[in-house]
């Protein structure tokens, strides 16, 4: 009966929600490590937290820089030879030009393994994160945290 | 007649399954992201339909024909550009749990005039990439039935419009996934069945002296006032006006440039030297050696090494910040099934992206006449017929036309879900079902009318422009969102204004402004190497300044992007 007092009825899953207000239901992590769900007021729960950044991003930074090495090697590598040994970029292999083997064929799985070998690693490092103890993490940081300092 | 029925066959194949997914359509959610119930190998498919556009379909061959291995950074760059997504920003991002970038940027810096700002961007990105699929449409008509230029165009923004109002982005996962088969398909089978066919028959004569000659008598219409070049003395066929005289007949023509009036038509006879469209300061017509050894395609402009770096900084950053990329994850349950779909994503790109280069290596054999004009855009659904006769030219073209609608559909579908999303939930407010579709409607028009003025810019190179205000505009606003504390909404916005104005003046400077030369020209032709770097200065020292004004909740909002589910 709300309906005739002039309430109307609106869509749940709306996408106005803001993000900071959608909850993570869908989380379903077994261990006690769900920093995402609760506010992290607290010195400990921050303390967890960089530790697992931190892990991430140099993870995240080692991939990439294999990625930006690989493709910087390959351009300066190629602008090298233009400069220095000509000749060679003339070398056929199949009556193609070996250059374009390399940039129209070779590149793509390079960049397949690149892509695969992160994601091996950074899954194999979230399952450590979650089947690790807290309070082990916070001790670790801690310890981070002072050398650091020194 | 076959290529007609076969874009015919694409276009209601496409309308057919996006009505029939607007059953499914029912709420707003359903309509921008699918209700995140896509599967990863689907979604993979999907993003794959949705990434290559016009761009790499049509606009890649062509770029291999007239510049050579310099232009296989694009396909690199595209590539590679999901690498980086996947390692910088993918799965935090789908953590995170907003469905576009302007939430994303609202949510994480906690500032609704930043979400605006945002949008604006979205909308110079979606409609710099729109133009080129409707330039595609536009030539492939006109190549295959001599409709006029503005038929496609109509075509395209029509039924997309209609589409994407219909059915959203549920309708259009589906659709997409198949148009990526369709896609790979077309090209496959015809690189596959014109290369054997070329070591068949035996290619056309060897080019003398490193031009490219003419394979079979064939006759072109210079469209605009153009300047050739010709590395070898030679005889042509004039109707019009060459070099400031009236021709007509056989003329003598010697090695060095020559200026060709519009509207005048040239016949070259076979066996003889192809002269190529040069710029009017042209460097040269690009030999055959200077096609196929790197860094040596400088005939447009000055600097290829540069250019080149620049190109790839541009695509490897701006794959991360398209509008209608990035929303595809959020149809993925997760941050670890948004990882798995990538490395599936990358798999299907790098097999897809050696079939349009095979093509464009064979149109520079077979279709070198196409350099006069600098029309080679449309190369990929001239060459059946160029190397076959008979049905099988016929039923390679259709597939082609097919593959080639496929492409312009399914970019600009996703596109348009962006763009209309913008306008509707980010720019204004409450934004409803409703909005959303005349949202959708209003943009197809103006993308339409956009698409009529793109004719004279190479495909590619607008797509390439994209991706270079994309890095410069929400690169730094996804990876200092992602990964840094300090981030604030201030540094943000200042990165977006900073680096993503300079890159869009850049781009719209070297599109309708003056011809500079030299290092000026080269700067403003790829922005992206100096672009990205400014952007991210400006955003950390914007964030450095006001570092009063860090978000409340940052702890919680970078806890939930780096938690594993």
């Amino acid at each position: 009966m709300t309906d005739r007092v002039g309430r109307k009825r609106v869509t749940v899953t709306h996408p106005m929600t803001r993000a900071v207000q959608s909850g993570r239901s869908d989380r379903t992590s077994s261990v006690d490590l769900r920093v995402g769900v609760v506010e992290v007021e607290n010195e400990d729960d921050a303390l967890v937290l960089r530790s697992l950044m931190q892990a991430q991003l140099t993870l995240a930074l080692q991939s990439f820089g294999v990625l930006v090495g690989a493709l910087s090697c390959v351009v300066l590598g190629l602008a090298l030879l233009t400069r220095l040994r000509p000749s060679t970029l003339e070398t056929k292999v199949f009556s193609v030009p070996a250059v374009w083997w390399l940039l129209g064929l070779l590149m793509f799985p390079m960049l397949y393994f690149i892509a695969q070998s992160y994601v091996a690693q950074v899954e194999r490092l979230e399952r450590r994160f979650q089947s690790l103890n807290r309070d082990q993490l916070k001790r670790d940081q801690l310890e981070r945290d002072q050398k650091a300092k020194l | 007649m076959i290529a007609i029925l076969s874009i015919g066959f694409v276009v209601v194949l496409s309308s057919v399954l996006g009505a029939l997914s607007m059953r499914y359509s029912r709420t707003t959610s359903d309509f921008l992201v699918a209700s995140r119930s896509i599967s990863p190998r689907l979604n993979a498919a999907a993003i794959c339909g949705e990434y290559l556009s016009a761009g790499t379909f049509l606009g890649l061959a062509s770029l291999v024909m007239v510049f050579g291995v310099d232009m296989l950074w694009y396909p690199i760059g595209y590539t590679a550009g999901y690498v980086a997504l996947l390692v910088l920003v993918a799965a935090p991002l789908r953590r995170f749990g907003s469905y576009t970038i302007p939430e994303f940027a609202e949510g994480r810096l906690e500032s609704p005039r930043l979400r605006r700002l945002s949008a604006v961007f979205v909308l110079v990105i979606g409609f710099l990439y729109l133009l080129p699929q409707m330039k595609g449409a536009g030539i492939t008509l006109r190549a295959l039935t001599g409709a006029p230029y503005w038929v496609g165009v109509a075509l395209v923004a029509v039924v997309v419009a209609g589409n994407v109002a219909v059915g959203g982005m549920r309708g259009v996962t589906f659709v997409q996934a198949v148009q990526y088969f369709i896609k790979v398909f077309a090209l496959a089978v015809s690189a596959i069945v014109l290369w054997v066919a070329t070591s068949r028959i035996g290619a056309p004569p060897a080019f003398v002296d490193g031009a490219p000659i003419v394979a079979a008598q064939s006759s072109v219409r210079v469209r605009s006032p153009s300047v050739l070049r010709l590395s070898l003395p030679t005889t042509i066929i004039a109707d019009g006006v060459v070099d400031g005289r009236l021709v007509k007949g056989s003329l003598a023509l010697s090695a060095g440039v020559h200026g060709v009036e519009e509207g005048t038509r040239l016949t070259l006879s076979k066996g003889t030297p192809v002269p190529q469209a040069a710029s009017p300061e042209g460097r040269g017509a690009i030999t055959n050696k200077r096609w196929y050894l790197p860094f040596q395609s400088s005939a447009q402009r000055d600097h290829p090494l540069y250019l080149s770096i620049s190109l790839i900084l541009g695509t490897v950053l701006g794959t991360m910040g398209l509008p209608h990329i990035l929303v595809r994850f959020y149809t993925n349950p997760d941050g670890r099934a948004a990882r798995r779909t990538i490395v599936a994503v990358i798999a299907l790109l790098g097999a897809y992206y050696v079939w349009p280069i095979v093509l464009g290596v064979l149109g520079r054999r077979w279709a070198p006449d196409l350099l006069v004009s600098g029309g080679t855009d449309a190369i990929v659904v001239l060459l059946p017929k160029r190397i076959l006769s008979g049905l099988g030219a016929e039923l390679l073209t259709g597939l082609l036309a097919a593959g080639a609608f496929a492409a312009f559909l399914s970019t600009s579908s996703g596109l348009l879900v962006s763009v209309s999303g913008a306008i509707s939930h980010d720019l204004s407010q409450n934004g409803g079902v409703r909005r959303f579709r005349q949202a959708t409607l209003g943009a197809a028009l103006i993308a339409g009318l956009l698409g009529l003025g793109a004719e004279r810019f190479e495909i590619n190179v607008l797509v390439g422009w994209a991706f270079a205000i994309a890095a410069s505009s929400f690169c730094p606003l996804l990876l200092l969102g992602v990964w840094w504390r300090d981030f604030t909404s201030v540094g943000a916005s200042a990165g977006l204004l900073v680096g993503g104005g300079a890159a869009s003046l850049a781009v719209l400077t070297t599109m309708f402004g003056p011809r500079f030369d030299g290092w000026v020209g080269a700067l403003l032709a790829q922005p992206a190497a100096w672009s990205v770097p400014l952007a991210f200065s400006a955003a950390i020292v914007g964030s450095l300044l006001t570092s009063t004004r860090r978000p409340v909740g940052v702890h919680s909002h970078l806890a939930r992007m780096h938690t594993p589910e």
